[in-house]
């Protein structure tokens, strides 16, 4: 998955690229600051593995997160794409997938078999925040709004509204994209019920001649 | 230790649906979407998924046990590991807090451990795990007779007319497995883990642990390794899996093949009826190491497909369709196509 996918978070992040981590950095530290008092028990799952460092490579952003654990907290880096970290482990999906794992509602390992989320490294410190991740209830839209204190509620709303809206966008670019993309998928198509057609006469061909070979002579 | 259904709108005659759950938080989901019973273990070797960042502490299950009564659902605590010999205390420690928690039954292996709970923990019911490998009316009700074994979980090798032979010779009530994955061993006597990294499901409570995988990006592909040894090679576009051994692709006489078992996952949503007919008590779906968004999905289908099985109505099997692994299923030994 090192190709993002065509999406208003890619065309999104295109535009941000001028924005550097330094200006998205005290975000970062105020929601990782939250997620820790909000979920504590997440932190706590993760102690058995000892100090841990994950790059979480969010393909269609601009940026980079170094997730850092150890003794029972978490803190995050925001970096360039071309910032070389240290990791134990390093994860790589689109920010919808990332976002959907955050909050329960996607299928890590569906994700991972159909390999719209890799990762390279320590797989059981992987396995141990996908897991963690999963029981800590995180509902980041939550976390996010609770920083508007009084305003939290319409802020809560008004962020819904504005996913709905990217998801209305989202599906109005996969219909783009599958209309530029068609004439190729056609062409492609035929070429693979070719190839199939010609793997079958292979392995007729392979069958009769083993078959010639063990004939008594 | 007459089993007594907390929530009395379900007619004692139904099927009882028995889901899985690695996390509090898993728990909740499964009780929401519809199970009746949810199984889990506690955060060591003493049960059969002991996965990092998985499973409860005494005070996440005691809060877990609490949610479920209150939505008329039970708990199940699997205790369903072999304590190595003079370790014993994890063990006896899991069943005396399961009890004292107040869970519902605990899912026992060992039969010395299975002893200790019958003396120590006596007004706790008592499940054999299908680890225990008990798959004949003789040996079930031997545990029953002297151990008070109040259900079994059958081994996944049975075929549905044996497991209705099965229950006509015992009084024990039958749990069998209806979705997830599949071992191909008879359960509770595979080592093939244990051969390439040291630690089993019998024992560590872990199959090829992830402390033992890699999964590197090669030319021919994405290869997943277990203890160093290739088990596997995806192609671009193909979906990748998790190294098991058993579900490894090997080259055999310049032949690639699962040598063993394709990765596929057991379904038998559409099989129910024919399940019911066999006089089982409770179906199991497989899975506490998988995410919620998995729970909630399988349960929701099991529950919808028990619920119109009650009432006469056709089952949907589509729901879960793409949660299978690999994207394949399989009735496996239920239906058995070979002999």
């Amino acid at each position: 998955m090192s190709t993002p996918p065509f999406s208003p978070v890619l065309v999104g992040g295109l535009l941000l690229r001028a924005i550097p981590p330094e200006v998205i950095q005290p975000i970062a530290d105020r929601l990782a600051a939250r997620v820790q008092t909000r979920h504590p028990g997440l932190f706590e799952r993760l102690n058995p593995l000892g100090p841990k460092r994950f790059v979480v490579d969010v393909v269609d952003l601009p940026w980079q997160f170094l997730l850092l654990i150890a003794d029972g907290e978490g803190a995050v880096e925001v970096l360039r794409k071309r910032d070389h970290a240290e990791a134990d482990a390093t994860i790589r999906a689109p920010l919808k997938i990332l976002f959907g794992l955050l909050d329960g509602s996607i299928d890590g390992d569906a994700m991972f078999f159909t390999r719209d989320l890799v990762y390279e490294g320590d797989t059981e410190a992987v396995v141990a925040l996908r897991n963690a991740l999963d029981g800590a209830d995180i509902d980041f839209l939550s976390d996010v709004t609770t920083g508007f204190g009084p305003l939290a509620d319409p802020a809560k709303v008004v962020a819904k509204k504005i996913l709905k809206a990217v998801a209305c966008v989202e599906d109005d670019m996969a219909i783009l994209g599958e209309s530029l993309v068609s004439p190729v998928s056609r062409r492609a198509d035929a070429q693979q019920r070719r190839i199939d057609e010609l793997e079958q006469r292979c392995a007729r061909l392979e069958k009769a001649l083993r078959r010639s070979k063990t004939l008594p002579t | 230790m007459t089993r007594v259904a907390r929530d009395p709108s379900r007619p004692v005659t139904s099927l009882e649906l028995v889901c899985p759950a690695g996390t509090p938080a898993a728990l909740r989901t499964a009780v929401d979407a519809g199970a009746h019973t949810v199984y889990c273990g506690f955060r060591d070797e003493t049960n059969a998924r002991n996965f990092p960042g998985l499973n409860f502490n005494r005070e996440e299950l005691r809060d877990g046990v609490a949610y479920a009564h209150d939505h008329g659902a039970d708990v199940l605590v699997a205790i369903n590991t072999f304590p190595a010999a003079g370790n014993l205390d994890p063990w006896h420690r899991a069943i005396d807090d399961a009890a004292r928690i107040g869970a519902d039954a605990v899912i026992l292996a060992d039969i010395g451990l299975i002893e200790y709970a019958q003396k120590n923990a006596p007004n706790i019911r008592r499940h054999l795990s299908v680890q225990a490998a008990a798959s004949t009316p003789e040996g079930i009700n031997f545990y029953a007779k002297n151990f008070g074994i109040a259900r079994v979980v059958l081994p996944r090798v049975l075929t549905l007319p044996e497991i209705k032979e099965l229950n006509r010779h015992t009084n024990v009530e039958t749990e069998v497995f209806v979705f997830g994955g599949l071992c191909v061993m008879a359960e509770g006597r595979c080592s093939l883990s244990s051969y390439v990294t040291g630690k089993s499901p019998n024992k560590t409570g872990v199959c090829s642990p992830a402390s033992h995988v890699t999964y590197e990006e090669t030319g021919a592909g994405l290869a997943s390794k277990l203890g160093g040894f290739t088990i596997n090679r995806f192609a671009e576009g193909e979906p990748a899996g998790y190294p098991t051994l058993c579900k490894g692709r090997f080259n055999a006489n310049d032949k690639i093949s699962y040598l063993f078992e394709e990765p596929v996952s057991l379904n038998l949503l559409q099989m129910l009826p024919d399940v019911a007919d066999a006089g089982v008590t409770a179906l199991k779906i497989e899975g506490r190491q998988r995410g919620k968004a998995y729970v909630e999905k399988v349960v929701r289908a099991f529950r919808g497909a028990v619920d119109a099985l009650e009432k006469g109505q056709k089952l949907d099997a589509a729901a879960i369709a793409d949660l299978t692994e690999g994207g394949q299923e399989t009735a496996g030994a239920y239906r058995k196509a070979w002999h």
